[in-house]
């Protein structure tokens, strides 16, 4: 088998906090192969984000291991090699908050080349600047412009552009689409599909957006507090979900329908505290097929079906 | 394709240039400040140095008329040209010692902001001990102890205003620092220095500007009072404050000789605080009102 792009073995991220330890990422694994999208899906504090900027090295682990492309990026590994700046980029969720309000769009997207590159020629620079732009979809005019004259849309465009001046193999995009309208929305994921297919750009695509997950993605990490509860290939997923969290989620989805079957009930209860979390099932106290065992001991990543693994005690009851 | 396009174009200075411009009173401090700035550079041609050192006891403490437009005071010099050639101290040594502890002040407050943690407590109780001692009296210890003198006052007068400068920076740079933009230049491995020279200072520049000209203000304040109780600029030169020094025991006669240097304190110390609050609200508009 091919060696996948990206893998994220047994990553854990802790912080400290006055309690103890908040256990933001705790034990995910996972591969990307090159050219393909795997994307995360999970509720606001489940740790998505705090998994992007690990592998981006803006957050330090705590233990397991990353490797791009075989070779060892976590830790002291990083600072070995500076090409690993250029090899992983990220796509922000924010289009306000991530560009820089006191630079133009052309000094925005020249800069990463600037860092990486040191002075090139200034026609040069500018021809690099003008074909990312092109590349995204923005027209020459606005290489003056300043970020505050362009609406959300183009301004998630410059930073698509940012993130590809370097032509990055990884691009970890953190909810690049969540602070859109919806038919931005649809241009941005056609524009980042678009650019895959073209340029054969890996993405880790962090969101909490079932239906835009299900468009993007190839294969799916479904994550509650920290932990993968559900892992597999999109479609699989989509229509066996078995895990009651993914089931949540997936019911959660409002359908434009009047009819339709019956909704399940909405979650009960809150999400426990992700600070040094009692062993047993995370999501057992908000499951109504949890049983006092499932409290009792941790559960493990079981394979339900080729490739697709799931953290449930009741796994084999088909139809909870 | 074109070539040499330009890589930035000016919209936001025009724009707090704009805001700045509607502030009636902003621009005449502007006004003010400038027709100060020009006294001090041309002073050469408005008035011969002779005339300011040129003692003659034939025309002492004559009132203001057209031979002297000041009058002269009790040594006969020429107070015109005394409160002229004054502005050059109170103006360069005021806007020269703010620049000096805001430069300092940056480089200390972005450390602090940038690093966090540690580093950031340890600086800023170093400068809240500081801050503990009132600025005019800290300058008073320095210059004190450095003695009199141009370049030591403007060594007193910065040390005392840099724990100012080195707050209002941190506080700026440590919002700045979690911003995405700043965090999006770290993935593509900007180092520091250029994290806080390209990303984070520019977008700091608007409250440093306004510290900067609100500071200029109480400098020279400073500066004329540590010259009047002798501290400051010694006696024979013409500072405003070392000439109100002068002057004070013939105050009461010779109204004039007192008010004049005075007025020309008033004058500079108010234009540059219309100059602060104009260029505050100029730069954000969601500050302005009557809340320090």
């Amino acid at each position: 088998m091919e060696q996948p792009l990206l893998e994220v073995q047994n990553l854990k991220t802790y912080f400290p906090v006055n309690r103890g330890f908040l256990h933001a990422v705790d034990d995910i694994s996972f591969s990307i192969p090159r050219g393909r999208t795997l994307g995360v899906v999970g509720e606001s504090g489940c740790g998505k984000s705090t998994l992007g900027r690990t592998i981006l090295g803006l957050t330090p682990a705590v233990s397991g291991e990353i490797r791009l492309d075989g070779v060892p990026v976590l830790g002291k590994e990083r600072q070995r090699q500076p090409d690993l700046q250029r090899k992983i980029q990220m796509i922000f969720q924010d289009p306000y908050g991530s560009l820089n309000p006191r630079m133009s769009v052309g000094e925005i997207i020249a800069d990463p080349i600037l860092v990486q590159q040191g002075r090139t020629g200034s026609s040069d620079l500018e021809r690099q600047v003008l074909e990312l732009m092109e590349k995204v979809g923005l027209s020459e005019r606005l290489f003056g412009a300043y970020p505050h004259e362009l609406d959300g849309g183009r301004r998630q465009r410059v930073g698509i552009a940012r993130a590809l001046a370097l032509h990055p193999d990884l691009i970890v995009c953190d909810e690049p689409v969540s602070s859109l309208d919806v038919s931005i929305q649809a241009q941005i994921l056609n524009l980042l599909m678009e650019l895959q297919e073209k340029e054969g750009f890996t993405y880790l695509f962090i969101t909490h957006d079932l239906s835009v997950v299900r468009h993007i993605s190839h294969e799916i990490v479904v994550m509650y507090l920290g932990q993968c509860v559900e892992q597999g290939e999109t479609e699989e997923i989509f229509s066996h979900p078995s895990h009651p969290y993914t089931r949540a989620l997936l019911d959660a989805i409002p359908r434009p329908t009047t009819k339709g079957p019956k909704r399940r009930p909405v979650l009960q209860g809150e999400v426990v505290s992700p600070i040094d979390p009692k062993p047993g099932c995370r999501f057992a106290g908000r499951c109504s097929f949890s049983s006092p065992e499932c409290e009792r001991e941790d559960v493990l990543l079981r394979e339900a079906a080729e490739g697709h693994w799931v953290r449930c005690r009741k796994l084999s009851g088909e139809n909870l | 394709m074109k070539r040499g396009r330009p890589f930035r174009k000016r919209g936001r200075w025009q724009a707090v240039w704009r805001r700045f411009c509607r502030n009636r009173l902003a621009v005449a401090g502007l006004v003010l400040l400038l027709f100060l700035i020009g006294a001090a550079v041309f002073a050469p041609a408005i008035a011969d140095y002779e005339r300011v050192i040129h003692q003659d006891s034939a025309n002492r403490l004559i009132a203001p008329c057209a031979a002297y437009p000041f009058g002269t005071d009790a040594y006969g010099r020429d107070l015109f040209a005394r409160v002229i050639w004054g502005s050059r101290y109170s103006l360069s040594l005021g806007i020269g010692s703010v620049l000096a502890a805001m430069l300092a002040g940056a480089v200390i407050g972005s450390a602090a902001g940038f690093y966090g943690g540690r580093t950031d407590s340890m600086i800023m109780r170093l400068i809240d001990m500081i801050m503990a001692i009132p600025g005019t009296l800290l300058a008073i210890t320095i210059a004190a102890a450095l003695g009199t003198g141009v370049g030591n006052l403007m060594i007193a007068m910065s040390i005392s205003q840099i724990p100012t400068f080195a707050r209002v920076v941190r506080s700026v740079v440590w919002t700045i620092a979690s911003e995405d933009y700043v965090e999006a230049a770290k993935t593509y491995g900007s180092k520091t220095a250029r994290l806080i020279t390209r990303q984070i200072w520019p977008n700091a520049l608007g409250p440093l500007i306004v510290q900067a000209s609100l500071s200029m203000a109480q400098a020279v304040l400073t500066i004329s009072s540590l010259s009047f109780i002798g501290l400051g600029i010694p006696a024979p030169s013409p500072e405003w404050g070392t000439i109100l020094a002068e002057n004070k025991s013939y105050m009461r006669m010779y109204g004039y000789l007192c008010t004049i240097p005075g007025f020309a304190i008033l004058l500079s110390v108010i234009a540059l605080n219309l100059i602060g609050d104009g260029l505050r609200d100029a730069l954000d508009p969601k500050l302005s009102g009557p809340v320090r």
